[in-house]
């Protein structure tokens, strides 16, 4: 799996397919922390939210750097399943890369308006690795599900992210969606807690949303894994 | 219509691929139906048929690129490599390099990854190429990077789809002469439309005809494949022969057991050297 993951890794970045996402995530981080004094929790909320996007973005560009003959070619060297394994772990170290510079870079400049504690920092680590889970979820279902015809992979990420940070208008005005919208990752359920910068907030209420994301992250990635066997037998 | 085909003559040996009923569709369209056969280990198997008659997607069903739509396939092999007729064109990554990482896949150290590389680089010639883009080496070395990768990973079955495509007559032969030597060693599988290949290297033929329907045909054959060295092209030309193939100043004939004297003796006659003559396999 090393291997593979070393291999996939030179094929993307020599693709220069890293540069657009990575460089908005950058330049949006620059942007966010231009003036001081920010409050921490919600601020690392907003970075959270473009990693979940960024991640998509990753995601689908990393599913797309093969033509079909390498493709054939690692099912074959590699298995199917370990092919889709290491292109997660791909995005998600990728990711991990960008939360580390979303969380230190504000540090280093002293943007924040208080002292960061130890507990900002778990529950900012939490929330940026949670939604670059959700960008992996959502990257992954528009590319590689036969749900949605390749030249609508875009379109239907775009409206994924664009329902599940919409969640509560949505549910507000139709409210008979609620039960439906649930199959979309939980981003306003979790987020919510992050918006009043203030830890009170963080009770139990918060840990079962948590859990729920949880365990929601996995049964999507094991429904993802039978959805892409299905499409690629 | 349900054909059950053994590969590999009289004596039966450990069967490394068994296929029952199979049956492929794809996006709807029934590609394969009804396909049933056993391959006994060290067999060699061209696939052949017309283009669109599902030989490719035959191939890719024994690698485990595509699954079955139904039917049962069981494959008693650890390892299994994969040709491409196409190599990829847009790998972004040198020669060796791209081999190298290929061979660490399946947990192959380092030294013992560079050891096996240098022989194989230097069996196919590729030594001036180990530090080229491979989007920049021509179609033929691309070609035989693609078997390359495969023979790394020390397959038990080899899958080739139409290897010859792209080569010169020289590293045609050249790849006919490794899958001769490779055909002790490993189940080999391929799909061609080159006889050559064929004649040289398969034990059995599977036609896939309309896509449907899978025949068996015995390959053998009383001809002989004659080697000879010659001076003048213009004397192998006036003797009109089929099966011929001709680099610099050698030249392959295949022919019939009961022309080959007459052959021979034309041959001889004309100041050509006879380098070999042995049975097409």
């Amino acid at each position: 799996m090393q291997g593979f993951i070393k291999y996939q890794f030179k094929s993307y970045i020599r693709s220069f397919k890293i540069i657009p996402p990575a460089a908005t995530f950058l330049i949006w981080i620059v942007v966010l922390y231009h003036y001081s004094g920010v409050e921490i929790l919600s601020s690392y909320a907003v970075s959270s939210i473009v990693l979940y996007i960024v991640t998509t973005w990753i995601a689908m560009s990393l599913f797309s750097i093969e033509e079909e003959a390498e493709k054939n070619m690692l099912f074959v060297q590699v298995g199917k399943v370990n092919y889709l394994l290491g292109k997660w772990m791909i995005s998600f170290l990728i990711a991990l890369a960008l939360t580390l510079f979303s969380i230190f870079y504000p540090l280093l400049l002293g943007s924040f308006k208080e002292t960061v504690q130890p507990v900002h920092f778990g529950l900012s680590i939490y929330i940026h690795l949670l939604f670059a889970i959700f960008g992996i979820l959502v990257g992954s279902f528009s590319s590689i599900t036969s749900f949605i015809p390749k030249r609508y992979t875009w379109l239907s990420a775009v409206l994924i992210i664009a329902i599940t940070l919409s969640y509560e208008g949505i549910v507000e005005k139709l409210s008979f969606l609620k039960w439906l919208l649930l199959i979309f990752p939980p981003v306003v359920n979790v987020i919510n807690f992050f918006e009043p910068d203030d830890l009170n907030y963080f009770g139990k209420e918060f840990w079962i949303f948590s859990s729920f994301a949880i365990i929601y992250s996995i049964i999507a990635f094991s429904a993802l894994v039978k959805l892409f066997i299905k499409k690629e037998s | 219509m349900l054909n059950y085909l053994r590969s590999g003559g009289g004596s039966v040996g450990n069967v490394i691929l068994e296929a029952s009923d199979l049956k492929k569709e794809i996006d709807g369209k029934e590609i394969l139906q009804h396909v049933s056969f056993q391959i006994e280990e060290h067999a060699s198997i061209a696939i052949r048929g017309s283009n669109g008659s599902g030989k490719s997607t035959l191939l890719k069903l024994l690698a485990g690129i595509y699954d079955p739509t139904s039917g049962k396939l069981v494959r008693n092999a650890k390892r299994i490599g994969y040709v491409p007729e196409h190599f990829p064109e847009n790998l972004r990554f040198k020669l060796k390099e791209y081999l190298t990482l290929v061979a660490t896949f399946q947990g192959m150290s380092e030294t013992d990854i560079e050891a096996e590389l240098s022989e194989y680089i230097r069996l196919f010639g590729i030594e001036p190429f180990t530090n080229t883009p491979l989007k920049k080496c021509s179609k033929g070395t691309k070609q035989k990077v693609g078997i390359l990768q495969a023979l790394l990973i020390k397959p038990d079955i080899l899958l080739l789809d139409e290897p010859l495509t792209g080569l010169d007559t020289s590293s045609q032969l050249n790849l006919m002469a490794m899958l001769e030597k490779l055909k002790t060693k490993m189940t080999i599988i391929f799909t061609t439309h080159e006889d050559l290949l064929v004649d040289n290297i398969a034990d059995q033929i599977f036609y896939v005809k309309d896509g449907r329907v899978l025949v068996h045909t015995e390959t053998k054959s009383p001809h002989l494949v004659i080697k000879v060295r010659f001076s003048n092209k213009s004397v192998l030309l006036r003797l009109q022969l089929n099966e011929m193939h001709i680099e610099e100043d050698i030249a392959i004939i295949t022919v019939s057991k009961d022309k080959s004297d007459d052959l021979l003796r034309k041959l001889l006659n004309n100041n050509c050297s006879v380098l070999d003559v042995r049975e097409r396999i």
